[in-house]
């Protein structure tokens, strides 16, 4: 079991030729990549809020509601970013275990968030048959704030094979949906946790798969 | 890998010099033909070349390129199924021990050596491959339980199972061959003794 075999002298040969030609990456590529990729994602969501605007009722809101809402949001999106970008000791991206722990318990985190503590506004519970169309505008906003985050966390991880590509991708889109999620909170004044969990919640469902998918070839 | 990350191009050949015989000897036990085992080798060491300004600095080297080494593997495999198994020469180089310097041992240890690794190959190519591949990073590569984790994606339980189940496996493949030769006083097997105390 313990005999080790080596690579012809051709093969190591036919190797530094080729490697002689590829494009390398420069020192500190992943620095600096982190670096642009966080500047750049701020500059989009203070982009979006500036043109979203902020919602007409936050004045009003419960102090304390609004503030654990959003340092709960603000928790949860830099823990799946951190837990999604990482490379971790051995170069192959974070352990399976802390992937599955961001995108099984993010999600659960968010619900309860929604369902429990988000600040209401205009509760739309009290006429379900207009719940949807309530909630898909938020929806679609979610989605097309949260894609180009997921493309920028992409990019960040270009070029680097990871243990559990897919794992790592749907954590992505988690944390672009989690970063959506905050922004669309400071927007939107309308309440109840149905509204909450239709329109601001659940496109991260989609973002997570298509995270993975986008990913699955890494 | 640290001079090489941080732009040193001399530096290359020395990581391939050291990885190399790892990856390649991971690869020549699952590809189980020696040609595959060289290109993706050198397809393994090419990604880590042109990834190496991503290289964090202290990160362990070889889990790196195990992890995309195997991952080269299975999709050559998706892609040429039916091929990669059926190239195995079992008489072919791969499979005989390479004499090295130093103490030598006698050539009944050698031959015994030799025979055993080949049946361990050959027990380990009728298992699945993610059952192999544990055991192999962590009886042959002698990887942490961490490490293996980490190359192939999965959790430390899921990898001590794997093995587990690599060594009965290995056990009920190599028991007759090996354990009824042991009794007429051949040598025995490490891997299946140990497999033996963790079966209990």
């Amino acid at each position: 079991m313990s005999i080790t075999h080596r690579p012809s002298s051709g093969a190591r040969d036919r190797f530094l030729q080729a490697a002689a030609r590829q494009p390398v990456s420069r020192p500190r590529t992943w620095l600096r990549r982190v670096c642009l990729a966080a500047l750049a994602s701020m500059v989009w969501l203070l982009t979006m809020l500036s043109f979203l605007g902020i919602r007409r009722d936050w004045h009003d809101l419960p102090a304390p509601a609004v503030t654990a809402t959003m340092v709960a949001l603000l928790a949860a999106a830099l823990l799946a970013s951190a837990i999604g970008l990482a490379r971790g000791r051995a170069m192959v991206g974070t352990t399976t275990e802390s992937l599955s722990l961001a995108a099984w318990g993010v999600p659960l985190l968010l619900l309860l968030l929604v369902v429990v503590v988000d600040p209401g506004g205009t509760p739309t519970a009290a006429a379900p048959d207009k719940l949807v169309l309530h909630a898909w505008p938020c929806g679609l906003l979610t989605l097309l704030i949260a894609l180009p985050l997921m493309g920028i966390a992409l990019l960040v991880l270009r070029g680097l094979t990871l243990s559990r590509p897919r794992l790592a991708g749907a954590c992505l889109g988690l944390a672009a949906a989690t970063w959506a999620h905050l922004l669309i909170r400071v927007h939107c004044a309308v309440g109840g946790p149905g509204h909450a969990v239709l329109g601001h919640l659940l496109p991260l469902l989609p973002l997570m798969l298509l995270g993975a998918w986008a990913m699955r070839r890494r | 890998m640290a001079r090489f990350a941080a732009g040193d191009d001399a530096a290359l050949a020395e990581v391939y010099d050291l990885g190399s015989p790892a990856v390649f000897t991971f690869l020549l036990h699952l590809a189980r033909d020696r040609s595959l085992a060289e290109d993706l080798t050198q397809e393994t060491f090419l990604r880590i070349h042109r990834a190496r300004g991503l290289y964090r600095p202290g990160a362990s080297v070889l889990p790196w390129a195990y992890t995309i080494a195997r991952r080269l593997f299975l999709d050559s495999v998706r892609s040429r199924r039916s091929e990669v198994r059926q190239n195995f020469d079992h008489d072919s180089e791969p499979f005989t021990p390479h004499g090295g310097g130093g103490a030598s041992p006698s050539a009944e240890e050698l031959l015994a050596d030799a025979e055993l690794a080949q049946a361990v190959d050959e027990a380990l190519a009728k298992i699945p491959e993610a059952q192999a591949s544990a055991f192999r990073l962590l009886k042959g590569e002698g990887l942490s339980i961490a490490e293996v984790a980490s190359i192939m994606g999965t959790s430390k339980g899921s990898v001590k199972l794997r093995a587990h189940r690599a060594y009965l496996a290995l056990r009920g493949l190599l028991g007759h061959r090996f354990f009824g030769r042991s009794e007429e006083g051949a040598p025995s097997v490490p891997g299946a003794a140990s497999g033996e105390r963790q079966g209990q």
